[in-house]
């Protein structure tokens, strides 16, 4: 029931694994040129690029990255203070992934769909492969950042103007007490949860949304569902005022668990 | 909770203008000076009376973007009140009021009672709209004009409760055949009986108030 009807934007070729690069739309957002800040950033040593103010690391992993350390000084160190031998692992697994010349795509889902232990602040290059926003070959990384930069702009632009159409077929509880799925699944699916989230959570919600091979506008509807599926109990007990209130202030929750629930509500998995 | 009557307001105007924050202060007392742009819409509820008689008021927010409208406008249908405003120092969102009559005429139902209301009037020193401009609009286009601050919270209670007293004086007079839900307005247990009998009336949740 979930295939029909996916609101357009949300197949936008930078949701999809593999972009099609040569393809017009790519073509157009080309055509303006690149502004002078992104000229020298994407070099894989810049010779003489300007310090960059912020930590956060705009541009790609310059060396390949070392497996051992992990900086502990993390972003979201709220969530996870200190990683589990399991995250520890995942993390070196996932900086090994990444020094290859040829990245292993499927792997590299594999292993994010799991939430990324972002030590090794990771999350922004990953992401980046994930949406196809980087090759895998990572040759081609320079010279690709420096074409998207400039294509940014203009896709924010379209996103911006295109107006939303809410797919309505997601919610199986769309009947309650006529709250309808558009007054909460709204927000929800246009700001792809993080305002119902805190930063962290989000975070790990998108890994999981973009690391999820059936691609993010599914994987995006089986949260929303595990959402209802979590707070059941309190939307069939109560009214229309208070269900409304209680989906548009989400309560919070454990995320993990949430996507495991969405998870189970794959086709095919039972439950 | 139980209510003699429901009405369903909407609030509309341009984005930033202080809609949200008019609903926050009526719902919850209190002012919230950087608040997240309203997508879609958000909801809020809260009891008043009227005349010896709850009223449940039942208050629909949208957004204000231009990327939104057409969301917005389909919230027009089924709503008795729609309180329209905008910012006293920003004259375009003053300018801009005709466009939203214009939806609201088109999409809501013709008796609905719509509440002009010129927000921030605590910055007087920025003032862009004089009041005089502010009513002369609503008289012109036969609304009911106040300037209110959801910060200091000035005239917002009057806002709301005098646009639910207009609402409720139509009733009185007949205009509504308040047992056709599409009016925005809904008879309660405690109310008038009706056919129309309130259905979340039952609530077990306590109260209409927001927190």
């Amino acid at each position: 029931m979930v295939k029909k009807r996916v609101p357009e934007w949300l197949n936008c070729s930078l949701w999809s694994s593999n972009p099609p690069l040569d393809d017009e739309r790519h073509l157009r957002y080309v055509s303006k040129s690149a502004s002078p800040t992104t000229a020298t950033a994407n070099n894989v040593n810049p010779p003489d690029e300007p310090p960059v103010p912020q930590p956060p690391p705009k541009v790609v992993i310059q060396q390949p990255p070392k497996p051992e350390p992990k900086d502990p000084r993390e972003d979201d160190e709220q969530r996870s203070p200190s990683f589990s031998p399991e995250e520890v692992s995942r993390q070196s697994q996932l900086l090994t992934e990444l020094s290859r010349k040829t990245i292993n795509m499927l792997e590299l889902r594999r292993l994010t769909s799991q939430g990324i232990p972002d030590g090794a602040r990771i999350r922004p290059t990953i992401w980046k492969l994930l949406l196809g926003y980087l090759p895998n070959d990572r040759g081609l990384w320079a010279s690709e950042l420096t074409k998207k930069r400039s294509q940014y702009k203009h896709f924010k632009e379209d996103l911006l103007v295109n107006p939303v159409s809410l797919n309505d077929n997601i919610i199986t509880f769309q009947d309650i007490d006529s709250v309808n799925p558009q007054f909460y699944a709204f927000r929800w699916i246009t700001l792809l949860l993080t305002q119902e989230f805190n930063f962290a959570d989000s975070l790990h919600i998108w890994d999981t949304l973009l690391s999820d091979l059936e691609g993010p506008q599914e994987t995006l509807l089986r949260i929303c569902c595990a959402m209802l599926i979590l707070i059941r109990r309190r939307l069939l007990a109560g009214d229309f005022t208070s269900n409304l209130k209680l989906l548009q202030n989400y309560p919070s929750t454990n995320i993990s668990h949430l996507l495991y629930v969405a998870d189970k509500l794959r086709a095919g998995s039972a439950g | 909770m139980s209510y003699a009557y429901l009405f369903k307001y909407i609030i509309i105007g341009d984005t930033g203008v202080g809609k949200s924050c008019l609903l926050l202060q009526f719902t919850d007392k209190r002012f919230q000076p950087v608040h997240d742009l309203t997508i879609g819409v958000e909801f809020g509820a809260r009891m008043i009376t009227i005349d010896n008689k709850s009223i449940k008021l039942q208050i629909w927010d949208t957004a204000g973007q231009e990327s939104f409208r057409s969301i917005t406008r389909s919230y027009y249908r089924g709503a008795a009140g729609a309180l329209l405003v905008y910012d006293i120092t920003r004259r375009e969102t003053f300018n801009h009021l005709a466009s939203w009559l214009e939806d609201a005429r088109q999409h809501a139902n013709a008796n609905m009672t719509i509440m002009l209301i010129g927000n921030k009037c605590d910055l007087a020193h920025r003032r862009a709209v004089s009041t005089e401009e502010g009513e002369q609009f609503a008289k012109e286009n036969g609304l009911i004009f106040m300037e209110a601050s959801a910060k200091t919270a000035q005239n917002v209670e009057e806002a709301f409760i005098s646009t639910a007293a207009t609402i409720y004086k139509k009733i009185q007079e007949g205009v509504f055949d308040v047992s056709n839900e599409s009016y925005g307005i809904k008879v309660g247990y405690g109310g008038i009986p009706g056919p129309s009998g309130g259905r979340d009336g039952s609530a077990s949740q306590a109260g209409g108030c927001c927190s």
